[in-house]
Order: structure tokens, then sequence, then C-alpha cells
């Protein structure tokens, strides 16, 4: 009789301990960013600059994000742009020349579900790029056209010397 | 918020504990029962068959408590039929809507869920066979309707920063419940049923990848565990 009062306990207390798991925070992995990588005129090392990064998603950048403020490195993480969105623009300053260059990056989006806490987050396809060559003297996109893990180049820039 | 159904169902169930355990006396005969049981295999004249229920129907009256308090709507029936001494076969019928509106979600699910198992009886009272303690599984499937209105999507960082939504889309989901409770006789053929169980989400068919977050008979906040109380108002037809 006693032992069944405890199997009944038992029950009663894993009920409450149960009940307040919860995972709300969100440890997933989020939307990756395009990963670029500066090389120099010839494409046979890395090149640093100091480098100024707006991007928009309009070509007029009316009213653009700053990405980069005079930040000297050889490689870019760039937030492409929401589910609705299919083209970014980027505008790169190299140093404090005022021609300045553009680099416009089309792409699909896709949402993918990662978790409760975290939601969706979005992975792109079919990225290609194109930009303008001021200093930029070519752009080489990486084999994979498909942005789903930030930590492969999906683009490498060759700037002029 | 959250835990306000389970206070409730804690208390409800005491109360029926108290219940079952104020027959003490009559549930304690049991090991008597075995005894008379092992005597009635030599004494082919002796029944220890007085009052006892093959089949069974009833109602739950949990959730309608619960849809005072919550989103949560709907009704659950219940058939029990003795197959073979402590053995009952059980099906399980219902159906559910509810709503899941936290970390940026916004769903809405309906459908039916059908639950098939058995319960096997711990102890028995001798006077009444069909009182007593049962442990017992149910394998439970649900096929319901699930409208995502607004699904959260991180872009930068650990902020939300857009929301998204699915129409409507049929999905199912199934899994497996261990099942403890009692049965005890209320008033002429009226017994009261409640059971305590456990689901273990097996899995899913899912609507876009997404895990499902709430399931009509499972519940809320799916995790690896959920509880889910039954608290049956059921009629002995025979």
């Amino acid at each position: 009789m006693k032992k069944r009062f405890w199997v009944l306990g038992l029950i009663f207390c894993s009920l409450w301990t149960v009940s307040c798991e919860e995972d709300d925070v969100c440890v997933g992995e989020g939307t990756p960013f395009l990963t670029v990588v500066m090389r120099n005129n010839v494409g046979t090392a890395n090149l640093a600059d100091t480098l100024t990064i707006e991007a928009s998603p309009t070509v007029d950048f009316a009213n653009p994000d700053t990405i980069y403020l005079k930040v000297f490195t050889d490689s870019l993480k760039l937030p492409l742009g929401g589910l609705d969105e299919s083209q970014t623009f980027f505008r790169l300053r190299r140093r404090s020349n005022a021609d300045r260059d553009i680099l416009t990056v089309n792409y699909q989006t896709k949402s993918e579900y990662v978790s409760k806490a975290c939601g969706f987050r979005i992975t792109y396809e079919d990225l290609n790029y194109s930009s303008s060559f001021n200093h930029i003297e070519a752009i080489e996109p990486a084999e994979s056209n498909v942005l789903e893990n930030e930590t492969i180049t999906n683009l490498y820039i060759r700037l002029s010397n | 918020m959250k835990r306000l159904p389970i206070y409730i169902s804690v208390l409800v169930i005491n109360l029926f504990t108290l219940r079952v355990s104020a027959q003490e006396d009559s549930v304690s005969i049991e090991s008597q029962t075995l005894v008379r049981e092992n005597e009635s295999v030599t004494d082919s004249i002796f029944s220890p068959k007085k009052r006892t229920g093959n089949l069974f129907i009833g109602v739950d009256l949990f959730n309608p408590v619960v849809s005072a308090f919550t989103d949560k709507r709907g009704g659950q029936a219940m058939i029990s039929y003795k197959v073979y001494k402590k053995w009952n076969a059980v099906a399980e019928l219902g159906y559910e809507k509810n709503h899941y509106d936290e970390l940026n979600w916004n769903i809405d699910v309906n459908g039916m869920y059908f639950k098939l198992g058995f319960n096997w009886f711990i102890s028995q009272d001798y006077e009444d066979a069909s009182n007593g303690f049962y442990t017992g599984a149910r394998f439970a499937y649900a096929m319901y309707e699930q409208t995502v209105n607004q699904y959260p999507i991180r872009i930068s960082g650990n902020q939300v920063d857009e929301y998204g939504s699915f129409p409507a889309e049929n999905v199912s989901a199934y899994w497996i419940e261990i099942v403890g409770g009692a049965r005890v006789r209320l008033i002429s053929n009226f017994y009261a049923d409640v059971s305590i169980r456990p689901e273990i989400y097996v899995g899913s068919k899912k609507q876009e990848g997404l895990d499902p977050l709430v399931i009509p008979g499972y519940g809320k906040d799916i995790g690896p565990i959920n509880f889910s109380v039954f608290w049956g108002l059921t009629y002995k037809l025979f």
C-alpha cells in the first residue's frame, strides 16, 4: 500500500520538474553572411587594406548601412538581404580614395527551420556577382554559388595595386 | 501561466487518489484476492466475479476545465474493453483546437487524434474488479491542420529581423504514452477514471521542415517528454 503512494508521489514530482524545462534561448546557427576575401592583383596572396563598406538594397544608396568603417582587413563578412529581397549592393571605398566600387550580389532566398527558439534562418542560392572596376581588378566567384555556411569563402576580389 | 493547468491537474488527481484511498479497506484485500484466486483453481464452484465490468465508455472532463484557462479547445472520448483477466484494450478519440503564441511564433492547429493501447490492472478490488490501479501504454496518432500565421526569421545576430507565414497544411504526428491511473466506482454504473500520462514524442510529418510546436492531444512546448492528464467519467455498459 505504501509503495503505491511512493509511486504516485514520484509521478507528481517528476511532473513538476519536467514542466519547468524550456529551451527558449536561441543558440542555433543564424543566417550566414557572405564571405569575401581580398587578393592582390594577380591573385597569388591575400591583400589586406583599409576598407569602408556600405550596404543597400537599392542602387541609389539612399539609406545605406555601414558594414565596415575604415577597417584594415583582407576578409569581409557581408550581410545579404531578407526573404523578399534578391539583390544587395555594396559600396567599397579603399582607404580615402574618392572613387568607389559597387559590388552587386544577386541571389535567391530560401527559409530554413533551425529550432523553436531560433525560428527560421535564410540561406541563399544562385549567387552571382557583378561590380565596377575602379579599385577592383577582377571578381572571382568560388565554386559554390550556394550560401549556407559562412566559413566557406564565396567570392574573391582582386584589388588593383 | 503555463503551470496553472498542471497545478489544477495535480490537485484534481490528488483529490481522486484520496477518494481511492478512502476505499483502502476494500482495495487492500488484494493480497487475499490472490489467495482466493489460487483457491478458485482448486475450487471450481467459487466465483470471484461479484460485480465486474467488461465494456466501458467515457469522456474526458479535464480538457473542458483546462479550456477555461488556455487556448486549448476540444474533447476526448474513450472505450475500454476487458480482453483477458487484468488486460483491457483501450481506444481513445479526441478533437483539439490549439494555438501557439510564444517566442514570436503564431501557430493554429486543429484536428483529430487517436490513441490505441491497453491498461493492465496492478491491483483490483475484490468486490468490484473494475476498481483498482492500472498501468498501460498507448500509441497515439494525430492528424491535424496547421496554419503558421507567423514565424520568426533571424538574419543578423540574435534578434528577429522579419517574419514569414505558411498557409494551412495537413500534417500529422505520433507519440507513445505511458499510462498510470486508477478507476473507481462513483455511483451505479458511473466510474471515475483518472490517469496521468508521460508522453514520448516519436515523430511527425513536418511542414517546411518545421518541428511541431503544438500537437492536438500532445500539447504545447514539445519537449522529448510531455505530460497529459485524463480525468474521465466512464460508464459501464456491461
